[in-house]
């Protein structure tokens, strides 16, 4: 006797699209109960559902909403779809309460500054990787201040970002990804400020940086990519507070800014570093009395 | 050349510089530690030892600046 097999291909199922979802813990510090979870937004349109790991959901919502877990306090995962423009912590709310973003999925549609978003989220250890929308924005102030990222994906280019004062401003991160330009970046006043960074990416540029005020006060920064010149600052006040750049590194950066840098009655603060002759000499044009800059460092080398 | 310069000063020194023309607006202002000097291409220049005193004369042109937790100042805001 013979036996036919019949087997029956089932279609493929399609993949899930990326949803933005975030990892809570209910009872570490908030406003709300150690049950519970507050999603806090801003002014905008927000039009959003929501589901929990433990099976509570949300339809419709238009702004704030606080999620009670039934299953009492503890971790648990929220997922929203919909409209939802930019989460608004502002360093306040359930801040303590976010763990981890786990998707961004299509969080930030449209909405190009997110000022403030996550900031103060001090238990905020990592962000996904799929950050196509965060790559398009244009204004990111305070946006992770004070949260604690290690790391940042290495999707992460900020292309557009135009202004990003303490964007990143204590933050735990030590290094930034390799790709990463900032090439609009026109205001970074404190986005790296008390950051652990030790090394910027070699395509860091800042080609269209203007304010640089404590941008990377009090940083381990060492060394600087050789593609950044700073040929469009105007304020470098307090930039490298804190910060020894290798000698060599800084007097070519000294070098650049007298060359490449038009502007004149700059304020730069180059940290503890030292100079060469080389440097010294472009140095002392820039503080001469036509180009009128003012310069902080940590004097000639002998 | 540079018209003004604070080096290596015995402690933290603080200064104000403007140009010659009579602008309120500081043209500089900022810190120099002992391990540091700053030297600057503008003409006129005032110089604290007291942090108060120099926040003071600051605020004067409107000027805010405060110290953070590691005790090192920062701009609040310009007016």
């Amino acid at each position: 006797m013979k036996r036919i097999l019949l087997f029956r291909s089932t279609p493929p199922t399609p993949p899930t699209p990326p949803i933005f979802t975030l990892e809570v813990k209910s009872d570490n510090a908030g406003t709300s109960g150690t049950d519970q979870f507050t999603i806090p937004t801003t002014t905008g349109t927000y039009l959003y559902d929501y589901t929990t790991s433990d099976g509570q959901s949300g339809t419709g919502i238009t702004g704030d909403t606080t999620i009670t877990f039934a299953s009492g306090p503890g971790t648990y995962t929220i997922s929203i779809t919909g409209t939802f423009p930019r989460i608004f912590f502002a360093n306040g709310g359930d801040k303590d309460k976010l763990l981890q973003v786990l998707e961004w999925g299509d969080y930030g549609v449209g909405a190009t500054t997110q000022t403030s978003a996550f900031q103060g989220c001090s238990n905020l250890t990592s962000i996904a990787d799929d950050v196509d929308n965060l790559n398009l924005i244009t204004v990111g102030n305070n946006m992770f201040f004070n949260c604690n990222l290690s790391s940042l994906p290495s999707t992460l280019t900020l292309n557009s970002l135009d202004s990003g004062s303490s964007m990143f401003q204590s933050a735990k991160i030590t290094s930034l990804p390799e790709g990463m330009t900032l090439s609009n970046l026109t205001n970074g006043s404190n986005m790296f400020r008390s950051s652990l960074l030790t090394t910027l990416p070699s395509t860091l540029t800042l080609a269209s940086l203007t304010n640089g005020s404590s941008m990377f006060l009090s940083s381990l920064l060492t060394d600087l990519p050789i593609g950044m010149t700073l040929a469009s600052l105007t304020n470098g006040n307090q930039m490298f507070l804190l910060v020894t750049i290798n000698t060599t590194r800084y007097s070519q950066l000294l070098v650049d800014l007298e060359s490449g840098n038009a502007n004149n009655s700059v304020t730069f603060h180059g940290g503890n570093s030292k100079y060469n002759a080389t440097g010294e000499t472009a140095r002392d044009i820039l503080t001469g009395g036509v180009r009128l800059w003012t310069i902080t460092d940590g004097g000639l080398e002998i | 050349m540079a018209k003004n310069s604070i080096e290596f000063p015995a402690v933290e020194t603080y200064y104000i510089l403007k140009k010659l023309d009579p602008q309120a607006f500081p043209n500089a202002f900022g810190s120099v530690f002992p391990i540091q000097r700053m030297d600057s291409g503008i003409d006129k220049m005032k110089d604290y030892t007291n942090f108060t005193q120099w926040q003071t004369e600051l605020a004067k042109d409107g000027v805010i600046v405060a110290l953070d937790a590691n005790g090192n100042w920062y701009v609040v805001g310009e007016v």
